[in-house]
């Protein structure tokens, strides 16, 4: 059997865990927009090779500010991010809607929906069977706008 | 090799969860983790460290950035889950850390055997994390943390980080003999999650 008991008594005392542990849920919203930016900022530094020091200069804030900030800790303000922008030439706050992806799948699904058809129709194809394929073809694009429509609203 | 010269116990839930600190750093080794894995600067020198373990396939071949993001995300729902635990007590079997902790290594000659359910978590990876605290297990339901790391690799024998935490877990084993909380012939089992 282990001596608990001996073990608190030699405890110095409660951990300052759980105390962070709470502020961190609490607060889980905006760390993570944070986080998120300071992940950027320091890729950022690293791909143009520039010290965090400079980048405090550009700025006009302390090093210890930008310490703060690439830790992902600090509740930054529109202001600090803009500077921050400028500073490294990046977009921090991108928007969640990406319209170029929209485009691309898109077109993936047109192809998609192209190719049998295509193939399908031949020199030997007769009228009926064309206006077969016609109708099937209408009723894949309609899919393929209604697709386009509910990817566009998510 | 690191020098660890001091220990010290510090209390994260009586008689259930403690840490250790090492050399007088002020910070126990359970608060240094979580303190860590939400800290953006030190997740990307370490994946950067470590980009080719990373990106070897393991865990399948990921971007620091996502890497980052991805730990700070594991890491708060560790820390969420051992909140529960710290404030629901250990009188709630289903909110117990046996339910969290398993055995580093099998073996046969445990304090109290790992139940069947928990087997397949333990050893059949059904929450791919690779968050890791290591500790001590005393008694069925109390554990000493020694440290933890982010394990990319399959072993722990040959990255160095990872030796050091089973230093670690060798050294507070003879400091607990030498303090009396264990005697030498106590069955200890090594823990992890």
């Amino acid at each position: 059997m282990a001596n608990i008991e001996k073990l608190n008594k030699i405890s110095t005392g409660k951990s300052n865990w759980i105390d962070k542990a709470k502020e961190r849920q609490e607060n889980k919203a905006w760390l993570n927009h944070s986080q998120k930016i300071a992940v950027k900022v320091l890729r950022t530094l690293r791909e143009m090779k520039m010290k965090q020091k400079e980048l405090a200069e550009k700025i006009g804030v302390s090093p210890q500010q930008i310490s703060k900030i690439i830790k992902g800790k600090e509740n930054l303000t529109l202001e600090t991010i803009s500077k921050l922008e400028n500073a490294l030439n990046v977009n921090l706050i991108l928007s969640e809607n990406k319209p170029a992806k929209t485009i691309k799948e898109y077109i993936i699904k047109k192809e998609f929906v192209y190719v049998p058809v295509s193939y399908a129709v031949t020199s030997k194809t007769t009228a009926q069977q064309r206006k077969s394929y016609d109708i099937s073809m209408n009723y894949n694009l309609n899919i393929v706008s209604e697709k386009l429509v509910t990817y566009g609203k998510c | 090799m690191n020098n660890y010269t001091n220990f010290a116990i510090t209390t994260i839930i009586e008689n259930s969860l403690y840490a250790i600190e090492y050399n007088n750093t002020g910070n126990d080794e359970f608060n240094n983790l979580f303190e860590n894995w939400s800290d953006v600067e030190y997740l990307e020198a370490f994946f950067e460290k470590h980009k080719t373990d990373l990106q070897s396939g393991f865990y399948g071949d990921i971007q620091i950035e996502d890497a980052i993001i991805r730990t700070i995300n594991e890491a708060i729902e560790l820390e969420h889950q051992l909140i529960e635990i710290a404030e629901k007590g250990k009188s709630d079997a289903k909110h117990s850390l046996q339910t969290l902790f398993k055995p580093l290594y099998k073996s046969e000659n445990s304090i109290y055997p790992i139940p069947e359910h928990q087997k397949s978590k333990a050893y059949g990876y059904e929450f791919k994390s690779w968050l890791r605290i290591y500790a001590i297990r005393i008694e069925e339901n109390t554990f000493i943390v020694t440290g933890g790391a982010i394990k990319l690799t399959d072993t722990m024998n040959d990255r160095e980080h990872l030796q050091n935490e089973l230093e670690k877990l060798d050294l507070v084993k003879q400091f607990l003999i030498d303090e009396d909380i264990i005697d030498n012939d106590s069955i200890v089992d090594f823990m992890e999650i």
